[in-house]
């Protein structure tokens, strides 16, 4: 593209970041912060909220897992961050705030100079993520070269040494090779160098790995901690794959329909889970007795959430008190560790969702350790693709 | 393999088609009886003479008593060293009459070409990118509008409202002004408006419905997530994956409506083309000039589809040259 229609995209990033300045000195603010997000869709079923009010961050080189069974409105979650959603018939309500930026309040043109160097994405399904019109090796130099004025010539050798990071045996040969000519997991592997090529500060990962063999499940996500170490980028991992979550999570939430249903460090999530729907999810884990049934009953429908808490008509432990007003608030249990369930308000008795007892295989404290180890073990058993299907909330899908 | 050995084996290909056109031509000349010697066997009897010893002459005269194999190999001759006979009607030779008719339907058909290969394409991708507004739904309308309507009605119309009425353009086409002129583009502008309004509908609902289909896909949402910019993203990512299945449908449309309305278009508007002189000659039973024209369509198409097959390999990385 011409200079003229460049010069501004240099001039927001370079206004970004002053203020990225401003705002490191203030204070600690994280590197996103998610507030209120809500994604509505304009359907001729009605108004489908996708996402509905949802609060999270993500600070600078920490990995934090969105998780939940398919349809919980995770991918939606992610791409409203850089408004990938299109509008219409998208709506984006909230403040989404990088670097002291709301990324929502952003002209069109501000926000496209924040996604790739600043935000990048990684999509769930390589082989469509590329277009088959064109190399992979000119994929990555238009990513490259829409953001910064560089020459053809050292474009093409920064893709080539990014497509070289990334494990691609013979770069620069295979610099002018078509998508068609990779397997699925090179052609992650390419996604990522895109995802790479400017240099970002946040990844977001929409389950990089689903539609990849488990065998090279394991490497792409070895790749990804790598280059998040060498890069020192923040991670926003979105998965359905516990065994996943509790390899790479520093820290986790956990969605179900649009609404944030627990979240805290992966040590809270995985050793004191506290809301219904998290203990019936790692119960779906392998080893644990609810691996063929599920979860019973399915989503609610989008276009009308039911009252109260949504999880309430899937829910064992639901009262009445589940089904009216709206999702509960979130109750803080420790530091950092929230969870929107009426067992853990208004002075009711929260042994009665911690199940001491409850013939579903959770446990109390003493236990929680040996479920932390198991679901990471069963995380590095398919990551070894000694196990083919790897423990998570699959089974759960569409029950 | 590669590229210049598919384009390679397509030219031979399509070398090896136009000889079986051109034989199956001879072939059915050759079964039919040739009005020339029966004119002779009328002649001769109405003039009292033998009319088996004039067919005979007049056979003779014409090569036809020859063996086949031997006519054949004249005949193949004449078509390839574009010696392509008499025309009685004209007067001349047919080579020279094609090409004077060529000159006159090239100034019309390829400004109609180019303008249907530019505008068709890109009112079907900005309709897409603008899908159910008002705007797609007017390039809609406009695109059924010159579909349905005959080109040479629509051409009547138009010349009776603009060369009769209002008097903006001659009534009568020129042969003196130069190609390019003024008044020439004046005089051209209504018959290639009417042609590229037939062209354009076509053309413009595929690009409109394959962009469509593009501009939904997984890599939109990558190039978007890069960075691009919308323009940049349909010009680069939907409009060159829409030319793959677009290039297999324009040159079928194109020769469709070369063939068919510009015959109609050149009589409504008295451009002495390819047209004018095939009908001419159809109606006039010139058979050395019909067989000229015929012959010349039919390479314009052989050629055509040659160009689509190796436009449609360019365009997409994914078919292999390999066992073509």
């Amino acid at each position: 593209m011409s200079g003229t229609d460049r010069d501004p995209e240099v001039e927001a990033e370079a206004d970004l970041d002053a203020e990225t300045e401003a705002t490191a000195e203030g204070g600690d603010e994280p590197l996103l912060a998610v507030e209120g997000l809500r994604t509505t869709f304009e359907t001729d079923a009605g108004t489908l909220v996708a996402v509905d009010g949802i609060d999270f961050t993500v600070s600078e080189g920490e990995t934090v897992c969105l998780v939940g069974e398919s349809g919980s409105g995770k991918t939606v979650a992610t791409e409203s961050i850089t408004r990938l959603v299109d509008s219409p018939p998208g709506h984006i309500e909230g403040r989404v705030r990088f670097r002291g930026h709301d990324l929502l309040a952003m002209d069109a043109e501000a926000i496209r100079s924040v996604r790739g160097p600043g935000i990048a994405h990684v999509f769930q399904n390589p082989q469509d993520a590329l277009n088959h019109c064109y190399t992979v090796g000119w994929q990555i130099v238009e990513a490259i070269r829409v953001h910064e004025d560089v020459s053809e010539a050292a474009a093409r050798a920064r893709a080539v040494e990014l497509l070289d990071r990334v494990g691609i045996a013979n770069p620069s040969a295979r610099f002018d090779d078509y998508p068609h000519e990779f397997s699925g997991g090179q052609k992650q592997r390419v996604m990522i160098a895109v995802a790479l090529a400017g240099d970002p500060d946040l990844l977001v990962a929409d389950e990089p790995t689903t539609a990849l063999d488990v065998t090279v499940q394991a490497r792409i996500l070895e790749l990804l901690s790598e280059l998040q170490a060498e890069f020192g980028m923040g991670v926003l991992f979105v998965t359905h794959d516990l065994g996943v979550v509790a390899e790479i999570a520093d820290r986790v939430v956990v969605m179900y329909a649009g609404k944030v249903m627990e979240r805290g460090s992966v040590l809270d999530v995985f050793e004191r889970p506290s809301h219904p729907y998290t203990r019936a999810l790692l119960s779906c884990l392998p080893g644990r007795g609810n691996e063929v049934t599920g979860i019973e009953g399915s989503l609610p429908d989008p276009t009308a959430p039911p009252e109260g808490c949504r999880f309430a008509p899937r829910c064992e432990h639901a009262i009445g008190a589940c089904r009216r007003g709206e999702q509960p608030p979130e109750t803080e249990l420790t530091e950092g560790h929230g969870v929107s369930c009426v067992f853990y308000r208004d002075g009711r008795d929260p042994s009665v969702v911690r199940g001491n007892g409850n013939g579903n295989g959770s446990g109390d404290g003493s236990d929680a350790e040996t479920k932390r180890r198991d679901a990471s073990r069963n995380g590095s058993r398919s990551a070894d693709a000694s196990t083919p299907g790897t423990g998570g909330a699959e089974g759960s899908d569409g029950g | 393999m590669g590229l210049p050995r598919y384009v390679a084996a397509r030219v031979v290909w399509a070398a090896v088609v136009s000889l079986v056109i051109v034989t199956i031509t001879f072939g059915l000349m050759a079964a039919a009886p040739n009005p020339a010697v029966q004119e002779a066997a009328t002649q001769a009897a109405l003039e009292g003479g033998d009319p088996e010893e004039a067919v005979e002459r007049e056979r003779e005269l014409r090569g036809l008593d020859e063996p086949l194999h031997v006519r054949y190999a004249d005949f193949l001759r004449g078509v390839y060293t574009l010696n392509w006979g008499w025309s009685d009607l004209q007067n001349r030779p047919v080579s020279e009459a094609l090409s004077e008719a060529l000159f006159y339907t090239a100034q019309y058909s390829v400004p109609w070409t180019v303008l249907t290969l530019l505008i068709g394409p890109l009112i079907g991708v900005y309709s897409a990118a603008n899908m159910y507004s008002w705007r797609d739904h007017l390039a809609t309308g406009v695109a059924f509008f010159g579909y349905a309507i005959p080109n040479f009605f629509f051409g009547i119309i138009l010349l009776l409202l603009f060369g009769v009425y209002l008097e903006w353009i001659p009534v009568v086409y020129n042969t003196d002004v130069a190609v390019f002129s003024l008044e020439n583009a004046r005089q051209l502008a209504i018959p290639v408006f009417v042609l590229v309004t037939g062209s354009i509908g076509a053309i413009m609902r595929v690009s409109r419905n394959e962009s469509a289909e593009f501009r939904n896909a997984d890599f939109m949402k990558t190039a978007k997530a890069k960075g691009v910019s919308p323009l940049r993203a349909y010009a680069y990512h939907v409009m060159r994956p829409t030319m793959v299945p677009l290039s297999t449908t324009v040159v079928g449309q194109l020769l469709a409506i070369f063939l068919g309305s510009s015959l109609l278009v050149e009589v409504v508007f008295g451009i002495p083309g390819l047209g004018r002189l095939t009908f001419d000659a159809l109606i006039a039973q010139d058979t050395n000039l019909v067989l000229g024209t015929t012959l010349l369509f039919t390479f314009v198409a052989v050629v055509g589809n040659l160009i689509e097959d190796i436009v449609f390999t360019v365009l997409d990385p994914r078919i292999s040259y390999d066992d073509r």
